[in-house]
């Protein structure tokens, strides 16, 4: 398992994996609502992200139980009935200020690289 | 739609028990997880147009699913270092009000009621009035006993005290924590087949506890007289009502003979003696409903409450010790207090370091 790894960029990238995969899941949702399949396909597919569905889904639950998105049942045509998550108004304040914070994060990391 | 097997089934449902413990760590509803888990293998096997969810289908996407990593952090920082002078405190706070209350000086004083058997009457129509068993008594006497106790009587006592019973017992209070409110800690017992409540109360003050237990004699007695007169006062008022019906049918009924009567009904004709019978029954059921009437009105006097003061509690100069229960919840009382406390000031301490680190932060 990664977290066990003695390699200090293993930890490193777990620790900042943990952190950035909420701030994925309200950006994947910002234009659109988009059903549980298709969106944990959509970010287990993700570069160097490395997540699986057993992340995913308690995470999932987690935004909903703090307001952050809501959900709803559809029936489908091609398989079981699917789940959309949506933004709440509190998830996209909330979306809007961590992409704030992750910029200016990135910025002055970036400019104390360039010094 | 697809299909379980068995095997299927258990698999998925041992990896989603395997998950719930972690899962509660996340701040995730573990139902609403299992539900979505088991959805997205279900989408997953449509996706491959596969209709039969075997036991190695979902053995292979629980496998990839992995376990759950709580990505939650727990609660750590001051709480935790707070963890250990608190529970100094708290054992301090409790042996500190324990010792205190332990030698702090009570005073008793009893008052005590006699229940009357209610003696077995039997008339001379066969009716019987009253009769008790000794079992009998005790049921009735563990129930005046939780009435003494009942809030109801104790707000009855403090409304009752006039303002000289009040300045003593405020003067005790402030002797003596032991009280709640400012009557003491009162106790009811008896029982047992016996016919004797003792009402013992314990109190800062001799006199205030000799006061508030011939306290709640005095009000169990206005309260008892005010019951029976309540209960009388609704039995008279249903029989009253149900005395003038029966009198207004009484009425015409008779009504009814005098009109045959003067219709020159012969007295033996079949006519005049069903209406001179019909006649007699309501008249007599009127009578019968008068005395029943009147005895009901009678039952409202004094002489037939269930009680009557025996001994009036006098002021002890004699400290007792407190009971165990009272310095137990003393204790118990001054340990929630130093927790509640405690809590209180580790949260503040949390949230101002908190607010200072945001600072930080943004600066």
């Amino acid at each position: 398992m990664a977290a066990a790894s003695n390699d200090p960029f293993d930890n490193w990238t777990v620790q900042v994996r943990k952190g950035v995969l909420e701030l994925c899941i309200l950006n994947a949702l910002e234009q659109e609502e988009r059903y549980g399949y298709e969106l944990v396909k959509a970010l287990t597919n993700l570069p160097g992200f490395g997540v699986t569905e057993g992340t995913i889904y308690p995470l999932l639950s987690r935004l909903r139980e703090q307001g952050l998105v809501s959900t709803r049942l559809l029936e489908s045509p091609d398989g079981p009935a699917r789940k959309y998550y949506a933004l709440t108004a509190q998830g996209r304040r909330s979306a809007a200020l961590m992409n704030d914070y992750f910029s200016e994060l990135l910025t002055a990391c970036r400019t104390l690289r360039r010094k | 739609m697809i299909t379980w097997t068995d095997s299927a089934r258990e698999i998925l449902e041992r990896y989603t028990a395997s998950i719930r413990g972690p899962l509660a760590a996340t701040g995730a509803d573990p139902d609403e997880v299992a539900a979505d888990l088991r959805r997205h293998i279900e989408e997953e096997l449509a996706a491959s147009k596969i209709l039969i969810a075997t036991g190695e289908d979902v053995q292979r996407l629980v496998t990839r699913f992995g376990p759950v990593v709580a990505d939650k952090p727990g609660r750590k920082g001051p709480g935790l270092a707070w963890k250990w002078p608190l529970a100094a405190a708290i054992l301090a706070a409790i042996l500190f009000a324990g010792w205190r209350s332990h030698f702090r000086r009570v005073y008793s004083a009893s008052s005590t009621l006699l229940f009357e058997i209610p003696v077995t009457v039997v008339r001379k129509d066969g009716v019987r009035a009253a009769y008790s068993s000794s079992s009998g008594l005790g049921l009735n006497l563990e129930v005046y006993a939780e009435t003494i106790r009942s809030d109801k009587i104790r707000r009855l006592v403090r409304q009752n005290l006039t303002p000289a019973e009040n300045l003593l017992l405020e003067q005790a209070a402030k002797k003596n924590l032991l009280s709640p409110d400012r009557l003491g800690r009162v106790t009811v017992a008896g029982g047992d087949g016996g016919t004797v409540l003792r009402i013992a109360v314990e109190s800062g003050d001799p006199e205030a506890a000799a006061v508030v237990a011939n306290k709640f004699v005095e009000t169990f007695m206005d309260y008892s007289e005010a019951n029976l007169r309540d209960t009388a006062d609704f039995a008279a008022n249903f029989l009253q009502t149900q005395a003038d019906k029966l009198k207004a049918e009484a009425a015409s009924d008779s009504a009814r003979v005098k009109q045959l009567r003067d219709a020159g009904v012969a007295g033996d004709a079949p006519e005049m003696q069903a209406a001179v019978a019909q006649k007699d029954v309501a008249e007599s059921n009127y009578r019968a409903l008068l005395k029943r009437l009147e005895q009901t009105r009678e039952s409202r006097a004094p002489s037939r409450l269930p009680a009557r003061p025996l001994d009036a509690a006098r002021p002890d100069p004699n400290p007792v010790a407190p009971s165990a229960r009272t310095v137990l919840r003393q204790s118990l009382l001054a340990g929630v207090a130093v927790l509640f406390a405690g809590s209180l000031l580790a949260w503040a301490v949390q949230r101002r370091s908190a607010g200072a680190s945001g600072s930080a932060k943004a600066t």
